[in-house]
């Protein structure tokens, strides 16, 4: 099992499109992904799960991930918040 | 994959099948019906019919609607074929998570969409 601290670093956080995505990187995974922030802890790749988080930028996720290419999947869900979902800012 | 069909007032399935859209980033397999309640309802009905016959031969399907009660809903209910499940209330929460879970067959898919639909609904409390 991996488990990772992530900082939302583009300007509308964990917003309904980046949740998407989120979502969709998730799901391309075996593993169980899952995030934490302020004691919730939902499953990545549910949409609804993640939107609940109501993550804006600045907030500290814990990022874990759990099953055979849970090392890609870490990878992976960093580098799209790195990348800010994509997002210009 | 099952399909969704929307069966909703005017411009409301369109709509939210256009923000689902944009939230995704690409096209599901979404279909949608506007219906008109002041329409002749019977006329509505059998375009409904055949509308909704077109898409039964071509794959899975599962309804959903805006209002239970009112007009598009009970048309959709009038008109679907016992294999056809119906969930009323549709909400963006409810759209968003039957697309993603497009994969199952419909009976599961109209659980899920429930489900998915009800979490999108809550009372903000103070943090």
């Amino acid at each position: 099992m991996t488990r990772r601290t992530i900082r939302l670093v583009n300007r509308l956080g964990l917003h309904a499109r980046a949740a998407s995505r989120l979502v969709q990187v998730a799901a391309g995974f075996e593993s169980a992904v899952w995030l934490e922030r302020d004691g919730r802890r939902v499953n990545a790749k549910s949409i609804m799960g993640v939107l609940m988080l109501a993550a804006p930028v600045g907030s500290e996720l814990v990022l874990e991930c759990d099953g055979p290419d849970e090392e890609e999947a870490t990878r992976a869900v960093e580098a799209l918040v790195d990348d800010r979902f994509g997002e210009a800012e | 994959m099952t399909r969704l069909l929307l069966v909703t007032h005017q411009g409301i399935g369109e709509t939210m099948l256009e923000v689902a859209r944009t939230i995704i980033g690409q096209t599901p397999d979404v279909a949608t019906f506007d219906v008109d309640p002041d329409a002749d309802a019977s006329a509505v009905e059998g375009r409904l019919a055949r509308w909704l016959e077109a898409h039964r031969v071509q794959a899975p399907l599962l309804l959903l609607t805006d209002l239970p009660g009112a007009t598009p809903h009970n048309l959709a209910v009038r008109v679907a074929p016992p294999s056809v499940p119906v969930v009323a209330g549709v909400n963006l929460g409810m759209l968003l998570r039957a697309i993603n879970h497009a994969g199952h067959p419909p009976e599961e898919l109209a659980e899920r969409a429930v489900a998915g639909g009800r979490r999108a609904i809550l009372r903000v409390a103070d943090e």
